[in-house]
């Protein structure tokens, strides 16, 4: 945090004796001032100022006595201080400074507070929250593109299914169209292929239900591997709310989410519709998350996976900012006579370029699996290493003829 | 469950499992498990009153699978001498049924163990032992819906001895054979003769400190099970460079449930000991760095060691 200075005080307390003029453009408040005498005396400024005043020494001198406030060191102090001519930034500076200031008051009293953990750390947020938008040093200055460094964007699962890093994916798809599937499919895979930490809300299954799905996928895709979850008996909260003069902001629940998940490299949400506060269709309102979201993947190297309902026409429900402001959406779709497969179409992509459909194979053929189950494969254990096989008995003669190229060949015992 | 599914192999697979069942010593989990644990005289160990009071089970965890259950008999590291010096004898496998036999003499059994070789009764009981002890393992498989499964096996069916117990066949298990075929194996048959002599090797090495330093060892002298433990476990291992801290042996061994902490303390203890290290180095290319904290495997010139199967393809 900055240190109050008083020789910018002084200065500019200064330069409006100076030049009255600059008292009505300013925007300081007495409480900008960190010393009590710059206070007073920037009050007196003010009653001056109303009472048409010259803002001189003589007048000053007067009020100051007359309100017991006069202290000659002080007032010889700003007298004899060098006035500048533009105040502007060192007025931004003391207003910044005395934010911060106030903050940290702010944090203090929350803090002596009596009332629980999460009310304080909601209401420590809402602060940081406004200093960061109000502070006039939160605005970044502008980069010269000669000294940036290029970068290009980053996929995941290249082959499998591009995903963004730090950026919002989309996933939608109309009901029963295996978009749970391919959620679990995708966190097994960034799991396993990329080792990242991932944290799937699947709020429409139970988690035993996720699991059971798990272990259906991996006898296709095996090495999917375990992450963590939260299911259906979590009840999922609007991740923004509305102010009482009607405002959308963070909800309290934005914020307990985005603590208590911030050591995960990926995020999937499913459904979004879980996490809108009032109206999907609300074009503000989506941007509003969508912002909240986006700020979350940047700053913190979040990378999000959003599924989403398809609408009766087979086309995203709700407002539309919600896939303008995601960097790579797919389309769920199945095809006919293929159960086994689900295809997933870029429906709008930003950064990416490369094939525009993927086939994710989920299932086994069923027609498939009951000819392996007679011939084949039946099951496997990875852990173990053990395999079960069940193949139709050769018979005696090929039974001979195998025992004899082994001993034959390899010199093997067999009696 | 699927009726299909037993623990025993079809033929077919068994005659393809046979060549690398036939070269192999041991599998990688037997000695990566504390399957064999690091007592000599198991009997006067706690864990043998807790295997007793608990309906004769004892249970061990391991990364590779839920757990596993040791019942009827505990057994040792000797047994696993007995196993190690069955193993890398010829095996016979039989014709018709899918399990495989070692027909073999006492004699030769006890001189490939480094021990007395009028001790026919001695050797009789630890195969004895060895066909008394169960292993359990309960893991999760992935591919059916229903997940948790057991798998059980014992090893030896049944020993058969003739001429006044001078020749001796051993019968293995269709179960073990069906375990074999599905682990992965290796054979070190080129360290059987020094892992064998490790005992006599350090009984010199414990008088030599005795007369040296004239320290009495309590306890039985050296824990050379325990040594035989470390040495088996890091034999698995390819021999480039292998790493390991003592600590996570320790816990990757599961040892704190089989041994004390005064028994790993001294354990740990004598296998910092010099002599014990020069004896490692020298055997098996195993040496501790990081102020002896650390195991390094480097497998030395002049010695090989070859894996079987790291997945078998049938």
């Amino acid at each position: 945090m900055k240190e109050p200075n008083i020789n910018i005080e002084r200065a500019v307390l200064s330069a409006i004796i100076f030049d009255p003029i600059l008292l009505e453009d300013t925007q300081l408040q007495s409480n900008d001032f960190y010393f009590p005498f710059h206070q007073k005396l920037f009050i007196i400024y003010k009653e001056l100022k109303n009472m048409d005043k010259p803002i001189d020494e003589h007048f000053i001198k007067h009020q100051l006595i007359k309100k017991g406030e006069f202290d000659e060191i002080a007032l010889l102090d700003i007298l004899s201080a060098n006035p500048i001519s533009n105040i502007k930034a060192y007025e931004e500076d003391i207003i910044e400074i005395s934010r911060y200031r106030k903050f940290d008051l702010e944090i203090r009293k929350i803090l002596s507070n009596d009332g629980n953990t999460f009310e304080k750390l909601f209401k420590i947020n809402e602060l940081k929250d406004k200093l960061e938008k109000s502070s006039l040093s939160f605005l970044s200055p502008a980069q010269n593109t000669a000294n940036i460094i290029a970068e290009k964007p980053i996929f995941f699962l290249k082959d499998n299914l591009p995903i963004q890093k730090n950026e919002i994916t989309m996933i939608t798809g109309k009901g029963g169209g295996g978009k749970s599937f391919i959620a679990i499919w995708l966190s097994g895979m960034l799991t396993n292929k990329e080792n990242l930490k991932v944290f799937a809300y699947l709020s429409e299954d139970k988690v035993e239900n996720t699991k059971n799905r798990l272990e259906i996928l991996r006898k296709i895709t095996p090495h999917l591997m375990d992450f963590d979850i939260w299911g259906k008996d979590i009840r999922p909260q609007p991740f923004i709310s509305k102010s009482r003069d009607g405002l959308l902001q963070p909800s309290e629940y934005w914020y307990q989410f985005t603590n208590h998940f911030n050591n995960y490299d990926v995020i999937l949400l499913d459904p979004l519709i879980a996490f809108i506060a009032d109206d999907e269709n609300s074009n503000t309102e989506a941007r509003f998350l969508f912002n909240l979201l986006n700020e979350w993947c940047v700053t913190k190297n979040k990378t999000i996976i959003i599924i989403h309902h398809h609408n009766k026409n087979n086309e995203t429900r709700g407002a539309s900012a919600f896939v303008d402001a995601s960097r790579l959406h797919y389309k769920i779709n199945k095809k006919e006579n293929n159960n086994t497969s689900s295809f997933l179409f870029v429906e709008k992509t930003n950064h990416y370029a490369g094939k525009n459909e993927f086939e994710i194979k989920l299932f086994q053929d069923l027609n498939q699996k009951d000819e392996k189950n007679n011939n084949n494969k039946v099951f496997k254990n990875e852990a173990l290493n053990i395999e079960i096989l069940n193949i139709k008995k050769e018979d005696q003669e090929q039974k001979s003829k195998d025992i004899k190229a082994l001993k034959e060949d390899k010199g093997i015992n067999f009696g | 469950m699927d009726k299909n599914i037993t623990n025993q192999l079809d033929f077919s697979n068994y005659l393809k499992a046979v060549p690398n069942i036939d070269k192999a010593v041991t599998s990688i989990l037997e000695n990566s498990v504390t399957i064999f644990l690091p007592y000599k005289r198991i009997e006067l160990s706690k864990v043998h009153t807790d295997f007793e009071a608990n309906d004769r089970t004892l249970e061990i965890k391991n990364e590779l699978f839920e757990k596993l259950e040791i019942k009827g008999r505990l057994l040792g590291q000797i047994h696993k001498d007995v196993l190690e010096a069955l193993l890398s004898t010829k095996k016979t496998f039989d014709p018709e049924e899918t399990y495989f036999k070692v027909r073999t003499t006492a004699y030769k059994l006890l001189k490939k163990m480094h021990r007395d070789t009028s001790d026919k009764k001695w050797l009789l009981k630890q195969i004895e032992h060895i066909s008394q002890s169960r292993i359990k393992i309960y893991y999760t498989n992935t591919s059916t819906p229903m997940g948790k499964e057991t798998f059980d096996f014992g090893f030896i069916s049944s020993i058969h001895t003739m001429e006044n117990e001078k020749n001796i066949e051993i019968n293995f298990t269709k179960e073990y054979t069906y375990f074999l075929a599905f682990n992965e194996l290796i054979d070190y048959s080129s360290y059987i003769d020094d892992i064998m002599s490790l005992k006599k090797d350090i009984q010199k090495i414990e008088i030599k400190i005795k007369k040296e330093k004239n320290i009495k060892f309590k306890n039985g002298g050296i824990n050379q099970e325990f040594i035989k433990s470390i040495v088996r476990y890091i034999l698995t291992h390819n021999g480039k460079n292998n790493q390991i801290r003592v600590n996570n042996l320790i816990k990757k061994l599961d040892l704190q449930k089989v041994m004390t902490q005064r028994e790993i303390n001294m354990a740990i203890t004598d296998l910092r000991r010099v002599e014990i290290q020069r004896l490692l180095k020298e055997k098996f290319g195993i040496t501790l760095t990081n102020k002896s904290k650390t195991i390094t495997f480097n497998i030395p010139e002049k010695k090989t060691k070859q894996y079987l199967q790291t997945k078998l393809k049938l």
